[in-house]
């Protein structure tokens, strides 16, 4: 049970987030968007411009959008674009050398669109991305483009045999091509994001089943203007406590690095999104599910000091090791082979000590939060954490669902004056004055 | 010391047929908020209070006073507040403004626990949010308003 106090952080922490996240509006044009660009690469089959393709391309989403934790990145000190990750996987089989040829036909094939290869950049390392305008509401957008194909037979032998992946993920193991920019060479690289997002959705699933009805109401009574009931509100637009913390924590890494010294070696998205997954334990508000992700990880400072994490049943979850050669493991769910701290031990360990360096920012800004007698003087802190616009925006929603709930008469003040949810109705009224 | 708050002198000092009478509007009060201080002052004309309102949890406790003299409207002030200048929805001398006057939202038969103390909370509440986001979040209206829609109703 949250005490008042906490329940009103847990209250402006989500609309915060709310704040951060991609609007409905903002998500159906990305939608159509992603729609219309997988449609021209399948449709790129039919007209012949994959000649080693057994049958059309399979597009799917992946990253962020795909898992629901999208925050409007911040970089070099400003709002940038949100990103779309379409990934393309074409049926043919993986060989030795044909990675090349499978970058190459996608880049192609975009560019025998007009628009597209208006807004085509130079190809990416693994992506093609294309680049739309900023809208008048000042949103922009671009979308990665990932080419890609199954996984060889022999590897995903390999992997059933030789690491504890569970077959339910591995099957979806995908090889994506890598462009080394210096010497024009091509390899391929291992991914697997559609196993990843299941394995994400199904932590996540409980809490969804929990407030999906409530939440997809109130989505569609916002945004009557998209929707013409509850049920055709998408799921992916519902966010759990779990997402929300997400994104709270992505948004919090790129404000509180903004301009550091260590900003280049800030923790990617991905550490913190499988980290704050991996400790989940079904909290159901966001405050809780962020005090348990930031006190179980940040035990595993003392791995720095080359020093044991104590508790057992926090090392059982294998979030952050230490192995025996010095290098930092944090192991991807789904690939046990594929580590996301493997550049960690580098350079002094330079990506662990940012990394343990935001934790501890983290902590010292919720527990502030936490214990704040004065909103108003903490709103400075709240700015300094997400940024000023959203916080603006957050705090304007607020004012408006309590204004909304005094004239429908479901206000009450109780004997403190505390305003909320008990005590005696507060009486419909104008204020006036100068 | 003589005391003031007899029920003779507030029969007397009551001008205005259906008035609620202090003690009455002093009685809830103390109900509701147990924590108020209130006084009958003034030869039972005036009713005092002074009480602390935190519009939420996570703010500060303000120290409120409210003066109600029995022919005037109840006057609303907080301490905290006083110096402050170029505040919303207030008043000369910074008293909150909480209500349209004029139109029945408060006459003097309201019960200042279920009008004025809770709006004056809600006003506090708003008062944060205008402190952080620049805009007033309660609704409203200004004396300009008033003025335009007392023309109007003129011209008809």
């Amino acid at each position: 049970m949250l005490t008042a106090k906490q329940q009103q952080l847990n209250d402006i922490l989500e609309e915060i987030a709310k704040s951060l996240d991609i609007s409905p509006s903002d998500f159906l044009k990305a939608q159509k968007r992603y729609d219309s660009v997988g449609e021209w690469i399948i449709d790129g089959y039919n007209a012949g411009d994959y000649p080693n393709s057994l049958c059309e391309p399979e597009v799917f989403l992946q990253g962020s959008m795909r898992l629901g934790t999208a925050v409007r990145p911040f970089r070099d000190g400003k709002d940038a674009d949100f990103d779309i990750d379409l990934v393309c996987q074409f049926a043919e089989p993986k060989k030795e050398y044909n990675h090349k040829d499978i970058k190459s036909q996608t880049g192609r094939r975009l560019k025998n669109h007009a628009d597209y290869k208006r807004m085509l950049a130079e190809e990416g390392k693994r992506c093609w991305t294309l680049e739309y305008a900023e809208d008048s509401n000042g949103i922009g957008f671009h979308l990665d483009v990932l080419p890609c194909v199954a996984e060889s037979p022999t590897d995903i032998s390999n992997m059933r045999l030789y690491t504890s992946a569970k077959e339910k993920y591995i099957i979806h193991s995908i090889a994506i091509t890598h462009k080394d920019k210096e010497n024009n060479t091509y390899s391929w690289k291992p991914g697997n994001p559609k196993g990843y997002a299941q394995w994400f959705d199904e932590i996540k699933q409980p809490a969804l089943n929990l407030i999906i009805e409530a939440k997809s109401q109130a989505i569609f009574e916002n945004n009557r203007e998209f929707f013409a009931s509850k049920e055709e509100v998408p799921q992916y637009m519902v966010k759990t406590p779990l997402q929300r913390a997400i994104q709270l924590l992505k948004r919090h890494r790129d404000m509180r690095f903004a301009s550091h010294e260590l900003g280049d070696f800030k923790p990617i998205s991905m550490i913190i999104t499988t980290l704050a997954a991996k400790v989940y334990e079904n909290e159901h508000d966001t405050l809780s599910a962020l005090l348990n992700i930031i006190n179980t990880i940040n035990s595993h400072n003392v791995l720095l000091e080359n020093r044991h994490v104590a508790d057992h049943s926090i090392t059982m979850k294998k979030l952050i090791e230490k192995r025996n050669d010095g290098m930092w493991w944090i192991e991807n769910p789904v690939n046990p082979q594929e580590n996301f701290a493997d550049r960690w031990h580098e350079n002094n360990q330079v990506r662990a000590r940012a990394f343990f360096q935001w934790l501890g920012w983290l902590k010292e800004d919720i527990y502030t939060f936490l214990h704040t007698e004065n909103i108003v003087e903490c709103s400075n802190r709240f700015n300094e954490c997400f940024g000023e616009r959203d916080v603006k925006k957050a705090f304007s929603e607020i004012g408006s669902k309590y204004k909304n709930q005094r004239n429908e008469g479901k206000l009450k003040v109780n004997s403190n004056g505390i305003l909320g949810a008990e005590g005696a109705t507060v009486l419909g009224h104008t204020f006036f004055g100068e | 010391m003589r005391r003031s708050s007899g029920i003779l002198f507030l029969a007397n000092s009551q001008k205005r047929k259906g008035n609620i009478n202090l003690c009455i509007q002093k009685m809830y009060i103390s109900k509701k908020y147990p924590y108020a201080k209130c006084k009958i002052i003034d030869m039972g004309n005036c009713l005092q209070c002074n009480l602390s309102l935190q519009p939420t949890a996570l703010s500060p406790k303000y120290s409120v006073k409210v003066i109600y003299f029995v022919n005037s409207t109840p006057a609303v002030y907080v301490r905290e507040l006083l110096k402050k200048t170029g505040l919303p929805h207030v008043y000369k001398g910074n008293k909150l403004c909480l209500y349209y006057p004029g139109s029945g939202e408060w006459n003097h038969r309201s019960i200042l626990a279920d009008t004025i103390i809770p709006w004056a909370s809600e006003w506090l509440f708003y008062y944060e949010l205008w402190s952080i986001t620049g805009e007033w979040h309660g609704g409203g209206k200004h004396a300009e308003d008033k003025e335009a829609i007392s023309e109007q109703t003129r011209d008809k």
